[in-house]
């Protein structure tokens, strides 16, 4: 079945070289499948990535 | 997707209601068994139809074809609907997707489309979401599902590359939730570049400034008008000052048309005085021989009075005056004598003497003549009475001669101050017709100077307006780009988050992409090993990292392509393929129609044996051929098995479950 399956260890590495926070990267790479309404999901990427 | 049960009415060439349960279990292979015709297929069509409303023919999922949805024998009971339910459990949730299509009433015949109304409920814990299946779009996507539910016969294809075969392995392991992230973050750093452009050229921002030029732009005209008033207000003024400075000049007219005047009373006043004068000279006049009368009388009196009192005495005594000859000669050598109409020479002589002693004395004393020569006692009486002393009479003559000495001084003066004043006057006089000109011209000025001195007001007040309202706008304008400014600088911030994050998950997708083909491809590769009777020849597969495309891996590294294999090759390695894509996830239901139909036995064997690995349930859809007694022996895990069975009159089949 379809899921998300972003290995720790990756999301780590490739957080701290893109100076993303991991906290960030988890929820955007997680977010498809906490939040399936786009617009819902849009708004919280917005507060993630405009530092709200 | 953990399939738990399916269930079909008159679905094609099922006749009635047919089920087929999974459990969870002992065991997690579920064999359908039927010959070919008996509705194998059906059974994966009927899922696909149930779940995505369209007909999977052989490779291709196709509309709905009506009626021939609908079982003939059901039909022609009068039974024109069929149903298909598939329930299946996933990430914890019971799901049911149902989907039936049934002839319209009063349609005795229905044969089209428009015909039959197709009917859809989808249910997540029993909650009837009636046709919105978005849900299951997202769990399991319909390319996604030709993994999982697959015929044999085609299933060589997964081997070979397909221009989407990434893309759909791809939905398969879950990255497009992380290409949708990706999608998102790019709107979203778009929404902020939009937002950027936006404060970088705010209207509000550009408007304020458009205001502030605008009204900056009347500030300047007010303040050019309120320069021009002023100008006009000062030349108002100027020539006010000048008309007030010639009615000054006027009022300087005015002063010698006043001194003139009170010049002209003056004299009038001495014309007066002298007229008093004049008066009390000649009343004076009028007295002055009572006056020399009475002198004479007096000394008369002291002089003769002694000698002769008593002939003078007696004389007037006698009642009448001496003879005048005689009394002047007894009067002579008192220095005083009177004329008389009988006078003779020598008392005309004496007379004469008199007279200019008297004028010596008196001045002003006119000739004096008498017609009375002779008195009465009454007359020497009041002669007497009247007559003053030379003293008084002296202080008279002087007071007299000290009033004309001022009258002649003043007369002079006044007279004098007079032609000076009528000549300023004569001077100014050109003057006094323009002085009606200037005070109504002074008039008119002052009417302008309120005028312009009120448009000056209004334009002050305008202007103050003006500039209280630049000031505002400044304000705003300054506070707009203090905002502005730490809103491009939010913003670009922002950008740059989301161009990191971008690069960030790029690199995930790209990584997990990578991790899970080299994933796929080890499991992919164990399976395969484990089924071909190559084992030393082909040590496994391959996946292109871009394509996605399988190839065999053989001994010394060479890659074989699908193409270059048998058909039985190709088939073990495309089951392989997908049994390390299934096995990669980890979970889930694997439908497989005729798998073994390419497979020569050794392979065949070899599959039988792997099948329970390779998902959390398999659903074997089967001949007698495919599986005969020996390769029974053979799978393990079997939980359930059912027949097809089928009624050759009626031409339709039933499923049932057997022990």
């Amino acid at each position: 079945m379809p899921q998300v399956l972003v290995d720790p260890a990756l999301l780590s590495e490739v957080s701290r070289k893109h100076k993303v926070s991991e906290e960030t990267l988890f929820k955007i790479v997680s977010a498809e499948k906490s939040m399936p309404v786009r617009t819902a999901r849009l708004k919280e990427f917005k507060k993630l990535l405009g530092g709200v | 997707m953990l399939i738990q049960s399916l269930e079909l009415e008159n679905f094609k060439v099922f006749h009635g209601p047919n089920r087929i349960a999974i459990t969870q279990g002992p065991g997690n292979v579920v064999v359908v068994q039927g010959d070919n015709g008996r509705g194998k297929s059906t059974i994966m069509e009927a899922v696909f139809w149930c779940l995505y409303g369209k007909e999977k023919r052989h490779d291709r999922l196709v509309p709905t074809q009506y009626p021939n949805i609908v079982n003939n024998t059901a039909r022609k009971e009068g039974q024109n609907f069929a149903r298909v339910k598939v329930g299946f459990e996933h990430d914890g949730k019971s799901i049911e997707v149902e989907r039936s299509v049934r002839a319209r009433p009063h349609i005795p015949n229905p044969a089209r489309k428009s015909d039959f109304e197709e009917e859809m409920h989808f249910k997540v814990d029993g909650s009837d979401l009636g046709e919105d299946n978005s849900l299951l779009y997202e769990i399991f996507p319909e390319d996604v599902a030709n993994f999982f539910f697959f015929d044999g016969e085609t299933i060589s294809r997964y081997a070979e590359a397909q221009e989407n075969n990434r893309e759909t392995v791809e939905k398969a392991l879950g990255l497009p939730y992380l290409r949708q992230a990706r999608e998102d973050i790019e709107k979203v750093r778009k929404e902020f570049e939009k937002d950027l452009r936006d404060v970088q050229s705010s209207p509000e921002t550009e408007k304020t400034e458009q205001e502030l030029k605008l009204l900056r732009g009347q500030a300047v005209e007010h303040v050019t008008r309120l320069n021009e008033q002023e100008a006009q207000l000062e030349c108002i003024n100027n020539d006010i000052r000048q008309h007030q400075r010639n009615l000054e000049e006027f009022d300087d007219l005015r002063g010698i048309q006043q001194r003139i005047q009170e010049l002209e009373e003056f004299s009038l006043e001495l014309d007066r005085e002298e007229t008093a004068m004049l008066s009390s000279e000649e009343t004076f006049k009028a007295e002055v021989p009572w006056l020399i009368l009475g002198k004479f009388v007096r000394g008369a009196v002291e002089t003769v009075g002694r000698v002769k009192e008593q002939a003078v005495q007696e004389r007037i005594e006698q009642g009448r005056l001496m003879d005048q000859v005689e009394f002047m000669k007894d009067l002579k050598g008192s220095g005083i004598c009177i004329c008389g109409n009988e006078m003779d020479a020598e008392g005309l002589g004496h007379i004469d003497e008199v007279l200019e002693k008297l004028n010596g004395a008196l001045g002003t004393i006119q000739v004096i003549e008498t017609d009375r020569y002779s008195w009465t006692q009454s007359d020497l009486t009041t002669a007497m009475s009247k007559a003053r002393s030379v003293d008084e009479e002296q202080r008279n003559i002087h007071g007299l001669e000290a009033k004309r000495r001022y009258l002649d001084d003043n007369r002079a003066r006044v007279s004098k101050a007079l032609e000076r004043e009528t000549e300023s006057m004569r001077v100014h006089s050109a003057q006094n017709l323009r002085e009606k000109e200037v005070f109504e011209r002074l008039t008119q000025l002052t009417k302008e100077k309120a005028v312009v001195q009120s448009k000056l007001d209004e334009i002050r007040d305008i202007l103050n307006v003006t500039r209280r309202q630049v000031s505002e706008l400044e304000r705003q304008l300054e506070i707009s780009f203090s905002k502005k400014s730490s809103a491009s600088r939010d913003l670009l911030e922002s950008i740059g988050r989301s161009n990191r994050a971008l690069k960030a998950v790029d690199e995930i997708i790209d990584r997990s992409a990578e991790l899970k083909r080299a994933e796929i491809e080890m499991r992919s590769s164990k399976i395969y090993t484990s089924i071909t009777n190559k084992p030393r020849e082909f040590i496994g597969l391959s996946i292109d990292p871009q394509s996605f495309e399988v190839k065999v891996r053989a001994e010394g590294g060479d890659l074989v392509e699908s193409k270059k294999l048998s058909d039985g090759e190709r088939h073990v390695m495309a089951l392989s393929f997908l049994g390390g894509l299934k096995d990669s996830t980890h979970e889930g239901t694997l439908i497989m129609d005729s798998p073994f139909g390419r497979l020569d036995q050794t392979h065949k064997t070899r599959l039988i044996e792997k099948i329970p690995e390779l998902a959390q349930n398999v659903v074997l859809l089967v001949t007698d051929e495919d599986l005969r007694p020996d390769d029974w022996k053979n799978l393990s895990n079997v939980q359930r098995k059912f027949m097809l069975d089928h009624d050759q009159v009626q031409k339709y089949s039933r499923i049932q479950e057997v022990n």
